[in-house]
């Protein structure tokens, strides 16, 4: 760690300050703001929908925000140039949205699949081998 | 009641000339354990509150498990960007070979590759130990309060890595102020020594962590540990397959977020620097442009034309650029070889090769002897059966087997062949 401040220090294409800035803005982004909002959606899909989506609807949106979070610097697309047509050359947007629905589609389909319903149906039939035959 | 003697031994005993340094070095452990007083009760409010965050599925299996694959996938892409640093600023002691050709493609694809899918694998894992950024106390001791710092400076560079790796390759440099090659070099050293330093301190707990496997059951509608993992998987899985295409060309349809498309481009080639950004557009057509080739016999001046006659081969070489893609391409030009003897030198001269662009870190590059002799290097007239697209860097264009796309001098005016510096 020492050799990496000696090194940037003495490294002529080095801007420190604004190294050292970028530095606290990603640890304050992302404990200040990306973290609350995380756990706080977690907590909203507690609260807010039936029991078995939940399980899908959580892994989906973890892979949603990963994904979204990678794409988003595509999307906003600042780094295109007008003189190089071959850099940035999708529709980074759409291509978020097509691979978004899929997640989706994949988690609701897993939601209504009868093993991740069956829990409910365990006391059933407890209940039925108890009655006198 | 036995009185103890006085030990008349130790008393007379010279002490050593280290014994002041054992003497400040006990002190200062002692100073370092010294508790620190903790702050009013009254503050421990919200998050720092006991049972803040209920959520049993934080475990040392998840987040051991966790920091297993992240010690994996950083120290991959510490090596690779490593190589990537040395081929380009080689020091005297390093030797970058020619051959295989596409080594440099797998080493730089995979350091891209890998750091995009970590950032999932860093997003849970700081999701898992959260908490412990509002543990009470703050600091027990100053040496915990060390050991926070040190964690602090963990995350801030791994974060920055990642955050300024995907920057680059969308190309966006707005925020980045600072240059981007150092920064990201010197933070990657910063990176390593911080979870080398956190893993030596975790040690107990990453033990704990792999061989205690507390149960794995969750309330209905919760996620078990294993749920997580598979989630946080499949989330990098996601991501690969969106973004691999720009290096691996058979999945290119289906990365729907790839930065570049292999065939994309002028010719069928993607471009980084365009010759209007060089600068270079009215000397490249100029018809009295010369390829001024310097060396032991003299210098010559070999124009298109005369660069055209000389014996002609094509070879099958990618360009691998630094944002991780690759692109394979077919080239026709002159071995530089036979460019080197011309000019009196022998295999083991090195080439300076210069551009037309006359400001920028690339405008020149060295080709080490090996590199020089290959047969596979040419100065490429020729893309794809037809001239050099400007933007490729027509009239002519440095193309070597195993090498970084910013060393593949575009725009090509003078080539100096000489010793070994």
């Amino acid at each position: 760690m020492a050799y990496a401040v000696f090194g940037a220090v003495h490294d002529p294409d080095t801007a420190p300050a604004g190294q050292l800035a970028f530095l606290a803005a990603v640890v304050v982004a992302h404990d200040a703001i990306l973290m609350p909002l995380t756990i706080g959606a977690g907590v909203l899909i507690g609260r807010l929908l039936p029991i078995p989506v939940r399980k899908p609807v959580r892994a989906a949106a973890i892979i949603s925000l990963a994904l979204t979070l990678v794409a988003l610097p595509f999307a906003i697309g600042h780094g295109r140039r007008p003189d190089d047509p071959s850099a940035l050359p999708l529709d980074y947007t759409r291509g978020l949205l097509i691979i978004l629905a899929l997640v989706w589609a994949v988690a609701l389909a897993a939601a209504w699949h009868p093993r991740i319903r069956r829990p409910h149906r365990v006391g059933t039939s407890a209940r039925r081998q108890d009655r006198p035959g | 009641m036995v009185r103890e003697p006085d030990d008349p031994v130790n008393d007379h005993v010279p002490t050593s000339p280290a014994a002041p340094l054992v003497r400040g070095g006990r002190a200062a452990l002692r100073w370092l354990r010294t508790p620190l007083p903790s702050p009013p009760a009254s503050l421990r409010r919200g998050p720092f509150q006991h049972g803040a965050f209920p959520s049993r599925l934080r475990s040392p299996r998840l987040t051991t498990l966790l920091g297993v694959a992240l010690a994996l996938a950083f120290g991959t892409c510490f090596v690779t960007g490593l190589l990537d640093h040395l081929i380009q600023h080689p020091p005297g002691w390093f030797r970058w070979p020619s051959r295989p050709v596409w080594l440099f493609r797998l080493t730089q694809g995979l350091h891209v590759a890998t750091g995009l899918a970590t950032i999932p694998l860093l997003g849970v894992k700081l999701w898992s130990v959260y908490p412990r950024l509002f543990r009470w106390p703050p600091a027990r001791d100053p040496a915990h309060a060390v050991e926070r710092l040190s964690v602090l400076v963990l995350i801030a560079a791994g974060l920055f890595q990642l955050v300024t790796g995907v920057l680059n390759i969308a190309l966006w440099y707005g925020p980045m102020h600072f240059f981007f090659p150092s920064a990201h070099y010197w933070t990657a050293w910063l990176a390593i020594g911080a979870i080398l330093a956190h893993v030596g301190v975790k040690l107990p707990v990453i033990r704990t962590g792999l061989t205690r496997r507390p149960r794995d059951a969750a309330p209905p509608g919760t996620l078990t540990r294993r749920g997580l993992l598979a989630a946080t998987a499949g989330a990098a899985g996601v991501i690969t397959l969106s973004t691999v295409g720009q290096t691996v060309a058979p999945l290119a349809p289906i990365s729907l977020l790839a930065p570049r498309r292999p065939r994309t481009g002028p010719q069928r080639l993607p471009v980084n620097r365009s010759a209007a950004a060089a600068g270079v557009r009215t000397l490249a057509v100029d018809p009295g442009w010369r390829l001024i080739l310097d060396g032991p016999a003299g210098t010559t001046r070999l124009s298109l034309g005369d660069l055209a006659a000389l014996p002609q081969r094509t070879v099958s070489l990618p360009i691998t650029c630094v944002e991780g893609w690759s692109a394979d391409a077919v080239w026709t030009g002159v071995r530089l070889r036979d460019l080197v003897a011309r000019a009196g030198g022998d295999p083991h001269h090195e080439v300076f090769a210069e551009s037309l662009e006359t400001a920028g870190l690339y405008r020149s590059s060295v080709v080490d002897p090996a590199h020089a002799h290959d047969p596979l290097t040419l100065i490429a007239l020729q893309l794809r059966g037809g001239p050099l697209h400007l933007d490729h860097g027509y009239p002519a264009r440095l193309i070597a087997p195993n090498r970084p796309g910013v060393l593949q001098t575009k725009w090509l005016s003078r080539l100096t062949v000489r010793p070994v510096r």
